[in-house]
């Protein structure tokens, strides 16, 4: 059946390049670490700079961040099980392939910087063995805590060349923005193994949330993560890291993606500005921006009034953009319905899978 | 003849000496004894490019000191017929609530003498110490039949998203007297500038400006401000403005499934930012200001909301006039009716 | 000229309970709110989740912040997705309002609890009952 708002139902073998990946409970990184680690996770789980022991400090509105129809038969956490991620979404999006992002636990973030290069390599392990194995669409990120440089260094060259892995995950709510030379190894190390890095939504920095200080509410939580986006790629550019690395290639990942337009404006303002503070940046910060940076659909924007989306996705420039769903979580997008009808197919194609094809190196 | 406004000037406090003839006693022999000095905001350095542009520069210390210069290149060759004087200096952020309140009452009082009683044009903006609630309702009640002061002053990075109910009253004292609430840039630094620690660069902390206001105006709606005061107008002052419509689409979604939380809500928070948000268009983040004005104005929704300013004596922009391309329509809505609609406390003395 | 498609007994579908029955193609989800039986469409207006697997609850409204005020109890349904709420009963959605592109000034304070109507409604059948059983027509 014909519908206005759907005109594009037919399925294109799209690449999802954010779904989340979930355990039964911890228990399931058990065979991935040493003994006393695993004593260490069950007396004093995951140490971060928040409130709870065991919810972050604004809980979602929505019962483990999901959708309230991801809960697998018998009661799982939504994305635990394996067949019923095939069937409510591999499957039944015609998904090409997905690129995991396992948020929990949260590795990057973990204060026993000891604790966190165990729990990074139990994580990757974990994504091997339980998804990686059974299900050849599945790809995935090397999750390293990014405080400890050279442990993170060791565990990107530990999976550097293995087939499942896309790219490098780092937070892009971290102890300092990400640009800063504290990183600088880790880039280095990324670039050596041909991986881009890929920034997601998530991290438990310390940091209040805004400029200002502690907002109230999960909707002003939501959008902080937009903030700390934009802080990342603009760090990234003005201390010269997309200077000294210009074809690694940063994905920032559920930060939406129409704030760049301004954005570039600005830096590139900025630059002219302040020219003999960022005398080392010799390209206008545009170009950086279009250059170094891709950008993925959820949550996509929805302005009011027809053809906005479109125009501002060619804005911010087609091949940059790679389609993502975000699932299993409550602001999921579908890939029949989320990305505009008034695309040209060629263009539609491009943000659905050719994009992701050519950055992460996936036979379509 | 059209009546056109200046929504954002600079005139600057070279030190707090000045601001002694206008403490009381127990302040004056403070500051005597201290020897503090000028308290400018780390925000904005004197020196700084962004802070004084070349084109400004008439041989002062300081660029804004001087209230001739000011008048003859905002008032007379700016051909404006009001400038709202907003006061960007540190001593509102000060730690000391006693301290901050009594600076904030000599700021106003010396800026009532040195510029809003030297030439009719000037108006003024009240500064405030947000860390001290009841002393700032107490300034704004003091001067709430002083017409001259036409806003309250807040600045960006505070301890607090200003939404928090602990400023409630700071509202509700600016609604009842018709103060307009401005938010400009300038932070305290009691956190960090972004959510992710703290950049390298002074260019960097202005380049993560509008995530910030994106913070504060969340805060300022989703808390219900608009609903407690609906009477209140909030300026946004030198924010780079383009990127307010991505922002408001977005609000807009998450709203929508967040409802629940905020249910006091009445509206989208899209069109309480249409209905009761203004913002000012020097600076504005766009290569062609002229196309960024226009585009502006389709995505949000709205040509009611955009306020001229020259943001003197701050360097901006290259041009010196840098919509000379806009409509002259639209010149007259950015320069005289939104201004008046923004702030109704100017009609009052420019009889229109 | 709509027909009766029979659903199941009313047995079946005890208070609070939901059922998904497809009836000439189209999924529709049936609810018994309180004794009072409902259909709605099984997909959202919104980007197509399945609507009716959502969970229900009561309209929260407010008259100041601060303040909380339940009504309807179990027949508000919220998408699983992005949450938008519909109201069983009518399939309207509670969001935003129609835009208004003008500027206001003098702007009311709503007295009492206020919701605005979204844009969106979820497509409603009318579900009877004729002795043990449920009717949806179409």
């Amino acid at each position: 059946m014909s519908d206005a708002r759907f005109p594009f139902a037919g399925l294109t073998g799209p690449i999802d390049c954010d779904i989340h990946p979930g355990m039964v409970s911890l228990a399931e990184l058990f065979p991935h670490l040493e003994g006393r680690w695993v004593d260490h996770l069950q007396a004093y789980g995951v140490h971060l700079r928040q409130t709870f022991a065991n919810t972050m400090t604004y809980p979602r509105l929505a019962r483990d961040t999901a959708r309230s129809d991801a809960w697998p038969p018998g009661g799982k956490p939504p994305g635990s099980d394996l067949d019923f991620l095939r069937e409510q979404h591999l499957d039944a999006q015609n998904i090409a392939y997905g690129i995991l992002q396992p948020l929990r636990p949260g590795v990057a973030s973990e204060r026993n910087l000891s604790f966190a290069a165990a729990l990074a390599r139990a994580v990757n392990s974990w994504q091997v063995e339980k998804w990686f194995k059974p299900e050849p669409r599945l790809k995935g990120s090397i999750v390293v805590a990014p405080d400890d440089a050279d442990a993170a260094i060791a565990e990107i060259e530990h999976w550097a060349g293995h087939p499942g892995f896309v790219q490098v995950a780092l937070p892009p709510k971290s102890l300092e923005p990400l640009g800063r030379k504290r990183y600088w190894p880790i880039f280095e190390a990324a670039a050596k193994a041909g991986l881009p890095i890929g920034i997601h939504v998530s991290g438990v920095a310390g940091h209040a949330i805004t400029a200002s200080g502690w907002p109230s509410f999960y909707a002003e939580d939501h959008n902080s993560n937009i903030a700390a986006i934009q802080a990342t790629a603009i760090s990234l550019i003005f201390e010269g890291v997309t200077t000294r690395w210009p074809d690694l290639r940063f994905v920032l990942i559920e930060g939406g993606l129409g704030w760049s337009t301004a954005l570039a404006a600005r830096l590139d303002r900025t630059w002219v500005r302040f020219s003999s503070e960022l005398a080392h940046l010799i390209e206008a910060p545009s170009i950086h921006l279009k250059r170094s940076f891709h950008f993925t659909t959820q949550p996509i924007e929805e302005p009011d009034r027809k053809g906005m989306l479109t125009e501002m996705l060619r804005e911010v420039g087609i091949e940059r953009i790679l389609f993502a769903s975000d699932y299993p979580h409550w602001d999921y997008d579908d890939p029949r319905y989320a990305i505009p009808g008034d695309l040209t197919s060629v263009e539609r194609q491009a943000i659905l899978r050719n994009n992701a094809a050519a950055l992460y190196g996936l036979k379509l | 003849m059209t009546k056109s406004i200046d929504c954002d000037i600079h005139p600057a406090l070279a030190s707090v000496k000045e601001l002694i003839p206008f403490l009381d006693p127990y302040w004056r022999e403070m500051e005597e004894s201290r020897g503090t000095n000028a308290l400018y905001m780390s925000s904005y350095p004197p020196a700084m490019p962004l802070s004084a542009g070349l084109g400004w520069k008439t041989g002062d210390p300081l660029p804004g000191a001087d209230v001739e210069a000011v008048r003859r290149q905002v008032l007379d060759v700016g051909g404006c017929d009001a400038a709202v004087c907003n006061l960007l200096s540190g001593a509102a952020m000060v730690a000391n609530p006693y301290y901050a309140a009594a600076l904030c009452r000599a700021m106003n009082d010396w800026l009532a003498e040195t510029w809003l009683a030297q030439d009719r044009r000037f108006r003024g903006s009240l500064v405030v110490p947000i860390n001290n609630v009841p002393a700032a309702v107490e300034e704004i009640e003091r001067r709430a039949g002083d017409y001259r002061f036409v806003q309250v002053l807040l600045y960006l990075g505070g301890e607090t998203p200003l939404g928090r109910m602990q400023f409630w009253p700071i509202y509700e004292a600016a609604e009842k007297a018709d103060f307009t609430i401005g938010i400009h840039p300038g932070t305290a630094y009691r956190h960090a500038p972004t959510p992710t620690g703290w950049p390298s660069f002074r260019a960097e902390d202005y380049a993560n400006i509008p995530p910030a206001f994106e913070g504060q105006l969340m805060s300022l709606i989703s808390e219900g401000v608009f609903q407690k005061y609906p009477k209140l107008r909030v300026v946004i002052l030198e924010s780079g403005v383009t990127w307010l419509p991505v922002f408001m689409w977005r609000y807009a979604k998450l709203w929508r499934g967040t409802r629940r939380e905020t249910p006091w809500l009445d509206r989208s928070p899209d069109e309480i930012i249409r209905q009761q948000v203004f913002a000012s268009i020097a600076p504005i983040d766009a290569a062609d200001p002229v196309r960024g004005i226009e585009r502006l104005c389709e995505a949000a929704g709205s040509d009611g909301m955009w306020l001229y300013a020259s943001d003197y004596p701050h360097w901006q922009f290259d041009d010196p006039d840098p919509f000379h391309g806009l409509p002259s329509s639209l010149r007259e809505r950015f320069a005289t009716e939104n201004p008046r609609s923004a702030y109704p406390r100017i009609a009052r003395i420019l009889n229109v | 000229m709509k027909t009766k498609y029979l659903i199941c007994a009313k047995a079946d579908l005890p208070v609070g309970e939901r059922r998904i029955v497809t009836v000439k193609g189209r999924e529709i989800g049936v609810f018994n709110v309180k004794g009072n039986f409902y259909g709605i469409l099984n997909r959202c207006p919104h980007e197509g989740a399945a609507l009716c697997k959502g969970l229900m609850g009561s309209l929260v409204t407010s008259q100041e912040p601060g303040s909380f005020m339940m009504h309807r109890e179990g027949e508000i349904l919220r998408c699983p997705w992005h949450g938008w709420e519909f109201d069983i009963r009518t399939g309207q959605s509670y969001c935003d309002p129609a835009s208004v592109f003008v500027k206001q000034f003098d702007i009311q304070c709503a007295p009492g609890a206020k919701v605005v109507e979204g844009p969106f409604v979820a497509e409603t059948f009318t579900v009877s009952s004729e002795g043990e059983y449920l009717y949806v027509e179409l």
